[in-house]
C-alpha cells in the first residue's frame, strides 16, 4: 500500500514537472503566458485568501450537492419500484436510457428557458446522477443473493429483518459504486452548467470571468479546485459507505 | 407428526420431480431420504420447509414448527465472518460452542472466502446446529469432508439432534446409520 503511495506521489511530481518545463517553452514564443504549477499555485493561495472564494465554492457545492442527494434518494426509490413492479420499469427505460445519452450542454441550453440561473447547476447535476443510481441499484437488487434470502426465512427471520440484514448488505457494493462515481459526475456536470448559464456566486462563473479577464493563472487555479474537490468527495464516500467494514484478505 | 399426503411437484407440468409422494414422519424421528441423482430428495426437503408448496395432494403438521438447516450449497453471508454467519441465527456464545464443537475456533474471524470448501461446510452446519429448532434438514451436509471431520460433525449431529425430528439426504448408507436413521428410498 505505501508503495502504492509512493508510485503515485511520482507520477504526479513527473507531470507537474512536464508541466512546469512545457509552459517555460511555451512561454518563451506565446503571447498569452501558461501559467506554470508555481503560477497557480500561487493564484490557488491568492484566491484562498479571500472570503468570496470560499462562500462562491460553498454556493456552488450546495447547489450541486441538492441536486446530487435528490438523485440518490429517487434513484433508489425508482429502482426498487422498477425491480418490484416490471411495468414500472419498462415505462421507465426510454427516459433513463434518453438521460444518459444526451449530453450535459444540450439539456443546459434546453432548461435555460423555463429554470432560473439558481437551479440548473442542480437539476443537471440530478439528470446526471439518476440514472447512474438507478441502474446500479437496480442491478445490485437484481443480483441479491436469492439462496441466501430462502436460508434466512428458513431459519425463521422475518422479511424486515432479512432486508436488513441480508438484501441491503448484498446491495450496498452497487449502491457504493453509484455514489462515489455519481458524485465525480455531479461535480463536473454541475460546474459545467454553471459555466454555460454565468450562474451568480458559482465557481463556473468565476472561472468564466477569470477567462473573460485573461487571468489564465486564476483559471487553472480554479479547474484544480474543481478536479481536487471532486477527486476528494468521491474518496469520502467511498470511505464513509464503506463505513469499518473490512475486505476480504 | 408431519405428513406428505400424494404429493405432487413439478416445475414443468410435464415432468414432475415428485409424483403421488406419501410420507409420515412422527415427532423425533429420523429419516434419511435415498436414491439416485434427479429423484426428487432435494425437493422434497424444500416442501418440506415450504420454500416449494404442492401441485397436487398436501403436506400437514409442519405449521409452527421451527426448521434450521444445511442446504446443498453453503449459503453464508459473503461479508460476515464465521462467526457472524452463526450467531446471525443464534447468539455469540452458543455460535462459539457450535463451531469449537467442529474444530473451527481458529477461523471465527475469517470471511467465507478465506475459508477452505470443507471449512465453509462445516460453518454452515455448525449455523444449523446453533440454531434452536424443531426440525433439522440436512442436504448431503457432508459432502467434501474427510472421514476424521465426518466422524466430529456426525457426533456433533447427534447431540444437537437429540429430541428434535431429523431429515437428511445422504449418499453415504454409513453416516444415516450412524446417526441412526431409518431410510426411505425415492
Amino acid at each position: 500500500m505505501a508503495r502504492k503511495r509512493w508510485h503515485t506521489a511520482a507520477a504526479v511530481v513527473f507531470w507537474l514537472l512536464l508541466w512546469q518545463a512545457g509552459a517555460m517553452l511555451a512561454n518563451q514564443r506565446l503571447l498569452i503566458p501558461i501559467p506554470t504549477p508555481a503560477d497557480t499555485a500561487a493564484a490557488l493561495a491568492r484566491l484562498g485568501g479571500t472570503g468570496r472564494f470560499w462562500l462562491t465554492a460553498g454556493a456552488s457545492a450546495a447547489r450541486i450537492g441538492a441536486g446530487f442527494l435528490l438523485a440518490v434518494l429517487l434513484g433508489t426509490a425508482c429502482a426498487a419500484a422498477s425491480e418490484r413492479w416490471g411495468w414500472f420499469g419498462t415505462v421507465s427505460e426510454p427516459l433513463v436510457r434518453l438521460m444518459r445519452t444526451v449530453p450535459v450542454a444540450v439539456v443546459t441550453i434546453l432548461v435555460f428557458l423555463w429554470l432560473p440561473r439558481g437551479r440548473i447547476p442542480g437539476f443537471i447535476a440530478f439528470l446526471t446522477v439518476f440514472p447512474i443510481v438507478w441502474s446500479n441499484v437496480a442491478q445490485g437488487i437484481r443480483h441479491a443473493d436469492q439462496g441466501l434470502v430462502e436460508m434466512a426465512a428458513v431459519f425463521g427471520m422475518g422479511r424486515r429483518e432479512i432486508l436488513r440484514q441480508i438484501t441491503l448488505p448484498g446491495i450496498r457494493p452497487y449502491f457504493t459504486a453509484a455514489v462515489a462515481t455519481g458524485l465525480g459526475f455531479a461535480w463536473k456536470s454541475g460546474v459545467a452548467a454553471e459555466i454555460i448559464c454565468r450562474t451568480e456566486l458559482s465557481l463556473g462563473s468565476m472561472l468564466w470571468s477569470s477567462k473573460s479577464a485573461v487571468a489564465y493563472d486564476e483559471v487553472f487555479a480554479l479547474t484544480a479546485v474543481i478536479v481536487i474537490a471532486s477527486a476528494a468527495l468521491e474518496t469520502v464516500a467511498r470511505r464513509l459507505l464503506k463505513g469499518g467494514r473490512r475486505d476480504p484478505v | 407428526m408431519i405428513r406428505f399426503e400424494n404429493v405432487t411437484f413439478f416445475y414443468q407440468a410435464r415432468r414432475p420431480v415428485v409424483e403421488n409422494f406419501s410420507l409420515e414422519i412422527p415427532d423425533g424421528d429420523r429419516l434419511c431420504l435415498s436414491g439416485p441423482s434427479g429423484e426428487g430428495k432435494t425437493t422434497v426437503l424444500r416442501l418440506l420447509m415450504g420454500l416449494e408448496r404442492p401441485r397436487r395432494g398436501r403436506i400437514t403438521g409442519t405449521e409452527g414448527l421451527r426448521f434450521s438447516a444445511v442446504f446443498q450449497e453453503d449459503r453464508l453471508i459473503p461479508e460476515r465472518t464465521a462467526l457472524e454467519n452463526v450467531a446471525l441465527f443464534s447468539d455469540d456464545e452458543t455460535a462459539r460452542a457450535a463451531l469449537a464443537r467442529l474444530g473451527l475456533d481458529d477461523v471465527l474471524r475469517s470471511l467465507p472466502v478465506e475459508l477452505s470448501g470443507g471449512q465453509r461446510r462445516r460453518v454452515a452446519l455448525a449455523r444449523a446446529l446453533a440454531h434452536p429448532c424443531d426440525v433439522l434438514v440436512l442436504d448431503e451436509a457432508l459432502t467434501g469432508l474427510d472421514e476424521a471431520a465426518s466422524e466430529r460433525c456426525l457426533a456433533a449431529i447427534r447431540r444437537a439432534a437429540e429430541g428434535k425430528t431429523l431429515v437428511l439426504v445422504t449418499h453415504e448408507s454409513a453416516h444415516a446409520a450412524a446417526l441412526g436413521a431409518r431410510t426411505v428410498r425415492l
